[in-house]
């Protein structure tokens, strides 16, 4: 829906979607590219090239699915020209095995501005969000992991908690809203190192 | 929690409980200590009944209106945008645990987007769509739409006839196609003064004698439009013929003009 709303013409659907997909697209190209104020600019520039080309999504396939191979071909461009400037930071590239390899398994190098305060932050996040998982009614919790993790829809989750539409709508918004308050002090916590 | 500023009719306040929407997601307040307070409690309910919908806006549950307004409040809303943002990291921590977290994102990244896409002519963004909507609302001013290719000698020849034009449609040559009807039109229009000037005479005649061939007077000037030039010009260099599919060379981008005017 907020897909047709932009081709609709309504710009503030797309902001929605920026912020819906930017970190799965950040984390795509930082697989790529080691400096994360590149990261930022193909990124930035992957979402203007989404909006541009928006009329052509057919809607055959998932939105993120067509994102993906935008923000694959603008890091690889990016690259490219990276390459052919002489001023070239070493720092700003991931080293490549294979150049055609359009797989990025899950990198587990250090960006350029990740520090061992942020890797721990970041590991207590999610750790945040096991215990609030774990510490969550059966149903919620439940509800949640047929949402989130296995990607029920809400008709498919009614039938296998066996309970109307609306109590499924009302146990992952419960539980999302739980989940979100126990790590929301530790996102503030990290607003100054750009979270 | 700070409540976004949403009008008094939409589904995310408490007291529009008449919607659907509205009593669908208007949770109960059962184990919620912050609900028990008069104002506050009021105002966590309305956040809590925008924070529902957003819930549900990121699962595709929202349809119509009230999609439309979850959109408009949260463009409002920062607080509602970064519970957005925060319910996203939820679900990409279920799914990814550390990895997913481990990347700093910019905050503001969505609005540098906003702010180049801001500048973004619609029609360069989206071509024939923007286009579409910009002749669906000139029709609806009233504004007559020009005709598609395959409609230029149709529309022309019923332009003559006094119908209005059945379609209106939108090509991506469209002002190429304009020339071309009104060089079919010019070409009719000159055609039609030709044969008035045969048939028509005698009606201003005053001695009312018989009509004859009308012939250049030395007192008659001939004009000249060279515009009317250039839309012929136009005219046979696409297809040759005039809009009523006979040769148009043997037509002259000529008028008389009479000494009364």
């Amino acid at each position: 829906m907020l897909v047709e709303r932009t081709v609709a013409g309504d710009q503030r659907a797309f902001e929605l979607l920026v912020i819906k997909y930017q970190r799965r697209i950040q984390r795509l190209i930082g697989r790529m590219v080691r400096d994360v104020d590149l990261v930022e600019d193909i990124a930035q520039e992957t979402f203007i090239r989404a909006y541009r080309a928006l009329h052509q999504f057919r809607g055959d396939a998932q939105f993120y699915t067509w994102l993906y191979r935008i923000a694959v071909n603008t890091a690889k461009k990016a690259l490219v020209d990276l390459k052919r400037n002489p001023v070239l930071s070493e720092n700003a590239l991931r080293e490549r095995d294979d150049d055609d390899n359009e797989t990025f398994g899950i990198g587990n190098d250090l960006i350029s501005d990740e520090t061992p305060e942020t890797l721990y932050a970041a590991k207590e996040i999610a750790e945040t969000v096991t215990a609030a998982m774990q510490d969550l009614p059966q149903e919620l919790r439940q509800a949640l992991t047929l949402r989130e993790i296995d990607g029920l829809s809400y008709e498919e989750i009614a039938e296998v908690m066996r309970c109307p539409i609306g109590t499924v709508r009302s146990r992952i918004f419960r539980a999302r809203e739980a989940v979100s308050t126990r790590i929301r002090p530790l996102l503030e916590n990290q607003a100054g190192k750009r979270w | 929690m700070v409540t976004g500023l949403v009008p008094a009719n939409s589904p995310f306040t408490h007291t529009h409980s008449s919607h659907p929407e509205s009593k669908a997601m208007n949770i109960s307040n059962q184990g919620n200590e912050a609900r028990q307070a008069s104002e506050p409690g009021q105002v966590d309910d309305e956040a809590r009944i925008g924070q529902q919908a957003l819930s549900a806006l990121i699962d595709g549950r929202l349809r119509g209106a009230v999609f439309a307004d979850a959109v408009e409040a949260m463009h409002r809303s920062p607080q509602m945008r970064a519970d957005w943002q925060v319910y996203h990291l939820v679900g990409d921590l279920l799914r990814q645990g550390e990895a997913a977290g481990r990347l700093p994102v910019s905050d503001g990244l969505a609005a540098r987007v906003a702010a180049r896409l801001a500048v973004e002519p619609l029609q360069a963004a989206y071509g024939p769509i923007s286009v579409a909507t910009e002749i669906e609302a000139k029709t609806k001013a009233g504004i007559k739409a020009a005709p598609g290719p395959w409609a230029a000698p149709i529309e022309a020849a019923q332009a003559v006839a006094g119908n209005p034009a059945q379609s209106v449609r939108h090509a991506a040559n469209d002002p190429l196609w304009r020339w071309r009807a009104l060089a079919g039109v010019a070409t009719l229009t000159a055609f039609a003064a030709v044969g008035w000037n045969l048939l028509g005479g005698a009606a201003t005649t005053s001695t009312g004698a018989v009509p004859v061939l009308a012939q250049a007077e030395p007192s008659r000037q001939m004009l000249r439009d060279p515009r009317l030039d250039e839309l012929l010009a136009a005219h046979e260099q696409s297809a040759g013929i005039s809009a009523l599919q006979m040769p148009a060379g043997f037509l002259r981008n000529a008028t008389f003009e009479g000494r009364g005017r």
